[in-house]
Formats: structure tokens, sequence, C-alpha cells
């Protein structure tokens, strides 16, 4: 309220109009309200899901879900239309509360794969634009998810490409950097789109694995690139460990350093990977990808520990760690379904025994 | 999933009373009562007199501000689609815990 006298006495009506307008409250977050109160310009857009508790609010940069909290209490709504009279516009008995979340991205049943030998018949798939409206995450965490993860982008929609498409398109990147003599810090693109089209290579699908191994953001049209050795080693394990399933360590490490270009064969390490394995033994891992795993906490303790029962702490992190954006929200979900127990072996996750 | 914009469309400020009972309007007056706001030792006393009941109450600042969206239709006749404007953002309410108690005369 203004600044004010000692003492005000304010006359409280009903609307004269037989149909008032309908209001939602909406609980504000300090960043959401700076960015209504300070950013006109930013967008700021409501994703309705198919059931209410799949809505999200969005920022260019923030997701948050979006709950209706009913209470007994009136929530009276007034409005000043003369200076020492309220009327009363509407009166509520909920708000929608707003949490703070990771988007959640799911491309599967959305976004098509390019069929690289099919060179006639293209496959339809999603719009960017359509992703966009579709998807419950922010813009930006949306390009950065398909700028990061070889989504290709041709005449506006969106493609998935194959493991064995995206090595073999590394490897011509690799050849062709060798060929030239040149490093990973300074990538021409047009050159690369000039020698693709000589080699008839798809134009597209090399900038979409430039943008996924450089942290090129999504879209961007920029002249360079620089290739980052730890994404082109973080790639190709993920990809190897995806298509073996199953392995021994040792020689997982070594087929690994073997299909590494020479300039990124000292990253190789298994912490590069955490998120995207389990130990199934002292000497055996398994390919276990988080973004396999259900959103609902709930679901996801259950399917991590049908997977094994005995996690340790810093190997079950990575899977969990996204369920909050608040970390110590996340540690109170670890004990919440999980029984800690601190060892001389290290500290460890265990299965609950009742579900 | 529908995508609704949400733009900012401030208009009057509004208030928000907070109470534990309903408000219905039971004749032809549009006339509600009176709220009296004093301010005592930088806190802020409300009471509300409705009829011969008054109930007291406190101004406090909300924790989290609320937004007052309100819906709004744009697109044209042949394209109608639904927005939502945000009409005013309250930073402080008027609660009313206690139960009504009869004025004194």
């Amino acid at each position: 309220m203004e600044e004010d006298p000692a003492s005000q006495r304010i006359p409280l009506k009903f609307s004269e109009y037989e149909e008032e307008p309908e209001f939602l409250l909406l609980e504000l977050d300090k960043e959401l309200q700076n960015i209504i109160e300070q950013n006109p310009d930013e967008q700021v857009v409501l994703k309705a899901g198919s059931d209410s508790k799949s809505s999200v609010l969005c920022t260019s940069n923030s997701t948050y879900s979006v709950r209706q909290l009913i209470q007994s209490n009136s929530l009276l709504l007034f409005q000043s239309s003369h200076p020492s009279e309220w009327t009363l516009q509407d009166s509520k008995h909920s708000y929608l509360e707003l949490e703070q979340i990771y988007g959640s991205i799911i491309i599967e049943d959305k976004i098509s794969y390019w069929d690289e030998d099919a060179f006639e018949k293209i496959p339809s798939s999603i719009s960017f634009q359509e992703f966009i409206c579709q998807v419950p995450a922010s813009e930006n965490e949306i390009k950065s998810f398909l700028g990061s993860n070889f989504i290709m982008k041709k005449d506006n929609t969106l493609y998935r490409m194959s493991p064995s498409y995206i090595m073999t398109l590394m490897d011509w990147i690799f050849a062709v950097i060798h060929q030239l003599r040149a490093d990973f810090s300074t990538i021409n693109v047009e050159k690369f789109k000039e020698l693709a089209r000589a080699d008839e290579i798809d134009t597209d699908a090399i900038i979409s694995v430039l943008w996924s191994i450089s942290r090129t953001p999504f879209l961007s049209p920029v002249d360079t690139v620089v290739i980052n050795k730890s994404l082109v080693c973080f790639w190709i394990g993920r990809f190897l460990l995806e298509d073996v399933i199953t392995i021994e360590i040792s020689r997982f490490l070594l087929k690994w350093r073997e299909k590494l270009p020479e300039n990124c064969k000292d990253l190789v390490s298994l912490d590069i990977l955490k998120g995207f394995y389990f130990y199934t033994g002292a000497d055996m891992i398994q390919y276990f990808s988080s973004s396999q795993l259900p959103r609902d906490p709930t679901r996801c303790f259950q399917v991590l520990f049908q997977a094994k029962s005995k996690w340790l702490y810093d190997e079950i992190w990575p899977f969990v760690e996204t369920l909050a954006v608040d970390k110590s929200k996340v540690e109170a979900l670890l004990l919440k379904y999980g029984r800690k127990q601190v060892t001389k072996n290290g500290v460890y996750i265990n299965s609950r025994s009742t579900w | 999933m529908s995508m609704v914009q949400i733009t900012r469309k401030f208009g009057d400020q509004i208030y928000l009373v907070e109470l534990q009972a309903t408000v219905e309007k039971m004749s032809e007056t549009l006339d509600i009562g009176t709220l009296e706001i004093v301010k005592e030792n930088n806190k802020k006393k409300a009471a509300i007199y409705v009829g011969n009941q008054c109930m007291e109450g406190v101004v406090e600042t909300l924790q989290k501000p609320l937004a007052v969206l309100q819906k709004s239709r744009v697109g044209d006749d042949e394209s109608p689609a639904h927005g939502l404007n945000i009409v005013s953002i309250i930073k402080e309410r008027i609660r009313f815990s206690s139960r009504p108690l009869p004025v004194k005369l």
C-alpha cells in the first residue's frame, strides 16, 4: 500500500457489475518478481499439461512446477476504483504455488531419427517452435539440450541422429582436422561445410556435431568453433558403452582410448561418464543413463534400487541430482528413499526394504 | 501441452484481505462494510466492520508476493486464443484471523 496517514477508513463495496473478472493468484519467488517488475521484454509462459499436475511456468532460463494450493480462508481481492473506496472484484480459496525445477526434456516421442541413407524421402518430425511449445522446460534449457545432444535442424525441423552416424561424422571431422593440420581451437565452420559438400556429407549434420562437441549455443551463427576435448572424450566413451552395455573396466578403457583422437587420449577416465554407468562388480560396469529415469522421485528410486540395492553415495548422486534444484532437497530424498550406511570403504545408500 | 503467454498489463492496484469467513451479498445494497487501518509503533493494525460485527487483524508483508493474473482474449475472430495478463502484484495482505465479535455500542 502507498505511504499512508496514521489511520485510514475505507468503505468496502461489492462490484456493481454482475460479471466479475476472474483472477488467478500466483506466488512469486525473488527471481520471478524481478523479471516481471524489471524486465518487461523477458518472456514468461505457462505450459499446461494434459493433467493439472504437469503444468509448468517458464521464463527464458528457468522452469517452475505449478501446484494449486487450496485453503479454507477466503482471499478477497479489492480494487480501488475511487480514491477512498475499495470494490470487491473476486473471492478466492486457492493460489498457485511455484517450485523451481529442472526442465524435463524428452525427445524420444517427439523428434524422429534422420535417415542418412534415404536421400529422397524426408522423414516427418517436429518443428523447433512446436517442440518449444510442447516441452515442459524453458527455452534456453531446451536450446542448451538440443545444442549438446546432436539434434540436427533441417528447414526448421528437428531430427535425431543415430550414434553410429554421429561417430562416422566425428571420424570425418577428425580426419579433416588432421589433413588441414588444424587444431581444435580454430575450426572454420564455412570451410568444413565446403569440404562436407565436396564429400557429399550432409552439412546440417556436420553443424550439429560441431555444435555438440564445442559448447556452441544452439542456432548461433558463428564463424569458428572451439572443439572441446572433454566433450569429445565423453561422447565417444558414452556411445561405446551404450553399444556394449556391460563390459570389464580395463577392456572398456582400452577400447575407449583407441577410438579417440591423439590429443584426447589423456582425458580417458570413468569420472567423465558419471551418471551413465554403475558398477555391477569390482571390475565390471553397466551402461545406465540418468535420462532413462522417471522424474518422479518415488519411481526414480524404485528403478535405481531395482538395478542394484546398494549404491556408493558418489555413484548414485549423478542419477538423482536433478530431482530438485535445491541440493539439500536432493539429500533429503536420498535419506527418505534410501538408508545411509557409513563404512570404512565409503558411504553407501541402501534400499529400504519396503516401498 | 498448450502454451499461454503471460503479459504484463498493470492496472489499478489490487488489495488482498484474508479472513476466516465468506462475504455474501444478501440485499440490493452494494455496501459490505468499512475497513480501518491504524499505524501503531511501525506496525499496521486493521479492523473490519460488517454490519454489527467487527474483526481485528494486521497488515503484513507477504513472504512471497502474489501476482494477480487475469485471462485475456488474444488473436482474431478466425483464430481466437487465450492469454494471461498480470494486472497487479500484491506485496501485503490484511489478515483477519480472529472470529467476528459484536460491535460495542
